[in-house]
C-alpha cells in the first residue's frame, strides 16, 4: 500500500513538473514574441518621431513670415488699413 | 558442432570477456565525452561564450535627440532632423569602378575626390567616407549593398527661419555640440545623450530579450523661447531695408516686452543662414545686440534726468541755462543757443550743455548708484555666450570732464540690450526686471525709481517725437510713442573720435498710454546722406513699433474712448 501511494505521488511530481516545464517554455516564448512586438513598435515610433520633425520643419519653411506676407500680398491682395479706417471697440 | 560441446562454463567464460569489451566500449565512449565536455566548458569556455555572444547578443544604441528650441508661439527655430553617415570599418577598403561611379553620383561628389578620400584613408580602419548624407540618398546607397560601408544614424540641426534669427541661435557642430548663441548656452538642457543597451537576437535578427541597459539614454530638453518669430521676421526685414538705404555697416534692433523684460525680437543685420555651414564669417556671427558695446550718445539722457528729478533737485519745470559750459580746456556747447529752458526742452531738443549743467550739479555717488540700478556696467543677458558688460566707470575716476561728458553719452559704453532693459524700466513704471531670452520666466522685479519720476520722463520722451522734438520720425499714427535718439562719433583707431563716421541710435517705448514695447534701434555708421539718430533709426522704430503693436492686436491710444469721433461713428451705424 505504502509503496503504491509513493508511486502515485512520484507520478503527480513528474506530471507537474513537466507541466511546469511546458509552461516556462511556453511563456518564453510568448515573452520573445511580445518583446519582438515591442521592439517593432518602437521602431515604428522613432520613425513616426523623425516623420514628425521632418513635418514640422516642412510646415515652418511654408509658413515663413516672409513667404506669408508675400502671399497675401501677391496673391490675396490683401493690405494693411489706414489707421482712419480701424475702429476700436470699447470692452464692455 | 564444437560449441555444442562446450561446458556452460566455457560459455560464461565467454560471455564475460565479451562483456568486458563491450563495457571497455562504453566506458571508454564515456571518457571521451567527459574529455570533449572538460575541453569545451573548461578550456575553451570563454572563446565559446564568446562566439555565441557575438551570435546572439548586440548592443544597440538607444537614440536620444537634442532638444527642439522654439519660438514663444511653439513654432520651431532649431530642429535635429535625421541624416545618415557611411562608415567604414575595413582597413582596406576599396570600390569597384562600378560602385565608385553609382556612389559618386548619389552623392554627388567628383570620382577623382572620392578615389582620394579612399587612397588617404589607405590602412586606418574606422573613418566616415562621407558624412550627414539625407536619409534619401542614403536608402539608395543601401541597394547598391557595398561590402564594408556600415550606414550611420545621426542627427543634424536644421534651422527653418534661416538667417532671420541665426545670431541669437547660434548653431552646433557636425557631432551636435552647439557652438555659438543659445545652442552653446544651453548646450546641457539642449544635448541627448545617447544610451546602450544589451538585446537578444534570434536567426532571424530580431530582438527577443532585453539583457539589460548598459548606460540610460537622456533625451535632449526641449527650449522655449521669449522671441516671437513674427516680430522677429519684421524686425529683420525692417532692419535690412534701412541699412541698404543708408549703406550702413550693420545694426540691430530689439524689441521688449516692457513689463515682463522678456526679449520678443532680436536682430542683427547683415545676417547669414546657420543652415549653410560654409557661409559663416565671425563678423556675420556675432550677436551685436548682446556682446558688442557701443558710446549710446544722447539716448543715455533720459537717465541722467531721471536722477535729477530723483535727486529732489529739480523738476519737469526747472529752468535750466543752455549757455556754452566751459571745464578746465574744454567748452561744451550746442548747435544752436537755447536760451533757458525747461528739462523736457533740454530733452527734446538734445542739449549737450544743458545736460552737462544738471550733471555737474548731482551728487557723483547718487548718480553713479542709480545708473548702476538702471543696468549699465553689469551683464543683463542671463549667461549669453560673449556678452559684454558694458562700461560706467566708477565715480571715483570721472572728473567733471567725465561726469559731464557721461550725460551726453560718451565714456560710458553700453550693448542695445542693455539700453532696452533700462528704457524698460522707465516703461514699467521704475521696476527693473532682469531680461530673459526664454518665455515664460516670471521673475519678481526690484524698484530703482519712483513710478511718479518714471512717468514724468516718459512724458518728455513723448515730446522728442512730438512736433519740436529731434525725432519726429520716429511718431506712429496712431498711437502715443516716446522715446530718445542719439548720434555718436565713433572713435577712430588711434584713440580719438573720427569727425565723419557715426552710430545712430533710438529707443523708446509705446503706447506710452499703457507701456507694452520698448524698441531699440542701433545703426552702425550710415554713410548716406542722412546720419543722425532721428533720421536714420528713428523710422525703423516707428516702423518696427508699428507693426509690431498691430500684431500684437494691441489697440490704437487715439480712438480708443467713446469721445472720440471715430467710435462715435461706431455708435451711430
Amino acid at each position: 500500500m505504502d509503496l503504491r501511494r509513493s508511486y502515485f505521488q512520484l507520478l503527480i511530481c513528474i506530471i507537474l513538473c513537466t507541466a511546469s516545464a511546458v509552461s516556462i517554455i511556453y511563456i518564453k516564448h510568448q515573452s520573445r514574441e511580445l518583446f519582438i512586438e515591442l521592439e517593432v513598435l518602437n521602431v515604428q515610433r522613432d520613425k513616426l518621431n523623425i516623420q514628425w520633425s521632418e513635418l514640422q520643419t516642412e510646415e515652418n519653411i511654408w509658413a515663413t513670415p516672409m513667404r506669408i506676407e508675400r502671399e497675401a500680398m501677391n496673391k490675396l491682395h490683401l493690405q494693411r488699413p489706414p489707421m482712419k479706417k480701424i475702429k476700436v471697440y470699447e470692452k464692455q | 558442432m564444437n560449441r555444442g560441446a562446450e561446458t556452460k562454463e566455457e560459455i560464461s567464460k565467454r560471455f564475460i570477456v565479451r562483456a568486458f569489451w563491450v563495457l571497455g566500449f562504453f566506458i571508454l565512449l564515456s571518457f571521451l565525452l567527459v574529455l570533449r565536455a572538460t575541453y569545451l566548458q573548461v578550456l575553451n569556455k570563454d572563446f565559446l561564450i564568446d562566439q555565441g555572444n557575438a551570435r546572439q547578443i548586440r548592443e544597440p544604441t538607444i537614440v536620444a535627440y537634442r532638444g527642439m528650441i522654439t519660438d514663444r508661439n511653439d513654432k520651431p527655430l532649431a530642429i535635429s532632423i535625421p541624416v545618415d553617415s557611411l562608415f567604414i570599418n575595413h582597413n582596406n577598403f576599396s570600390l569597384s569602378t562600378g560602385e565608385l561611379e553609382a556612389l559618386s553620383k548619389i552623392l554627388d561628389i567628383d570620382i577623382g575626390k572620392l578615389q582620394k578620400k579612399i587612397q588617404a584613408n589607405k590602412g586606418k580602419s574606422n573613418w566616415f567616407l562621407e558624412r550627414h548624407v539625407s536619409t534619401k540618398l542614403s536608402k539608395k546607397i543601401k541597394a547598391l549593398k557595398i561590402a564594408n560601408i556600415t550606414i550611420i544614424r545621426e542627427y543634424q540641426r536644421a534651422y527653418p527661419s534661416g538667417e532671420i534669427v541665426s545670431q541669437l541661435l547660434g548653431y552646433t557642430n557636425t557631432d551636435e555640440k552647439g557652438i555659438e548663441g543659445i545652442e552653446l548656452q544651453y548646450e546641457s538642457w539642449l544635448r541627448g545623450i545617447a544610451g546602450k543597451k544589451k538585446v537578444l537576437k534570434d536567426r532571424k535578427f530580431r530582438s527577443i530579450e532585453n539583457i539589460g541597459i548598459i548606460k540610460t539614454a537622456k533625451p535632449g530638453k526641449d527650449l522655449k523661447l521669449s522671441i516671437d518669430l513674427r516680430l522677429q521676421y519684421i524686425a529683420n526685414k525692417l532692419l535690412k531695408e534701412s541699412i541698404l538705404e543708408h549703406q550702413a555697416q550693420f545694426g540691430t534692433v530689439i524689441v521688449l516686452n516692457a513689463l515682463t523684460s522678456e526679449v520678443l525680437a532680436m536682430a542683427n543685420q547683415p545676417s547669414f543662414d546657420n543652415n549653410e555651414r560654409s557661409s559663416i564669417s565671425p563678423s556675420l556671427v556675432r550677436n551685436r545686440a548682446i556682446i558688442d558695446m557701443y558710446e549710446p550718445g544722447s539716448s543715455i539722457k533720459p537717465f541722467i534726468i531721471a536722477n535729477a528729478i530723483e535727486s529732489g533737485q529739480y523738476d519737469a519745470s526747472s529752468l535750466i541755462d543752455t549757455s556754452p559750459v566751459k571745464i578746465g580746456k574744454k567748452v561744451i556747447r550746442d548747435r544752436t543757443d537755447l536760451g533757458n529752458v525747461d528739462i523736457g526742452t533740454i530733452l527734446s531738443r538734445s542739449s549737450n550743455a544743458g545736460m552737462s549743467r544738471i550733471s555737474l550739479t548731482l551728487e557723483s555717488d547718487k548718480l553713479w548708484e542709480m545708473m548702476s540700478d538702471f543696468g549699465f556696467g553689469s551683464l543683463s543677458s542671463g549667461g549669453f555666450p560673449g556678452e559684454a558688460r558694458g562700461e560706467l566707470h566708477h565715480h571715483s575716476q570721472w572728473g567733471d570732464i567725465g561726469k559731464a561728458t557721461m550725460s551726453y553719452g560718451y565714456g560710458i559704453s553700453v550693448t542695445p540690450l542693455q539700453l532696452a532693459q533700462a528704457y524698460a524700466i522707465l516703461a514699467n513704471d521704475g521696476i527693473r526686471k532682469p531680461i530673459s531670452l526664454l518665455a515664460n520666466q516670471l521673475t519678481e522685479g526690484k524698484r530703482v525709481l519712483s513710478s511718479v519720476t518714471a512717468e514724468k520722463v516718459r512724458a518728455m520722451l513723448e515730446k522728442v517725437v512730438g512736433p519740436n522734438g529731434t525725432a519726429r520720425k520716429a511718431s506712429v499714427e496712431g498711437y502715443r510713442v516716446g522715446g530718445k535718439s542719439g548720434t555718436a562719433w565713433k572713435t577712430s583707431g588711434s584713440g580719438g573720435y573720427t569727425e565723419d563716421r557715426y552710430r545712430s541710435f533710438f529707443a523708446g517705448i509705446a503706447p506710452l498710454d499703457d507701456p507694452q514695447l520698448v524698441v531699440v534701434v542701433f545703426i552702425d555708421e550710415p554713410s548716406g546722406e542722412f546720419y543722425y539718430g532721428g533720421d536714420v533709426a528713428a523710422p525703423v522704430f516707428s516702423k518696427v513699433i508699428s507693426e509690431s503693436l498691430r500684431l500684437l492686436a494691441i489697440p490704437p491710444s487715439y480712438n480708443s474712448s467713446f469721445n472720440d469721433p471715430l467710435v462715435a461713428d461706431l455708435k451711430l451705424e
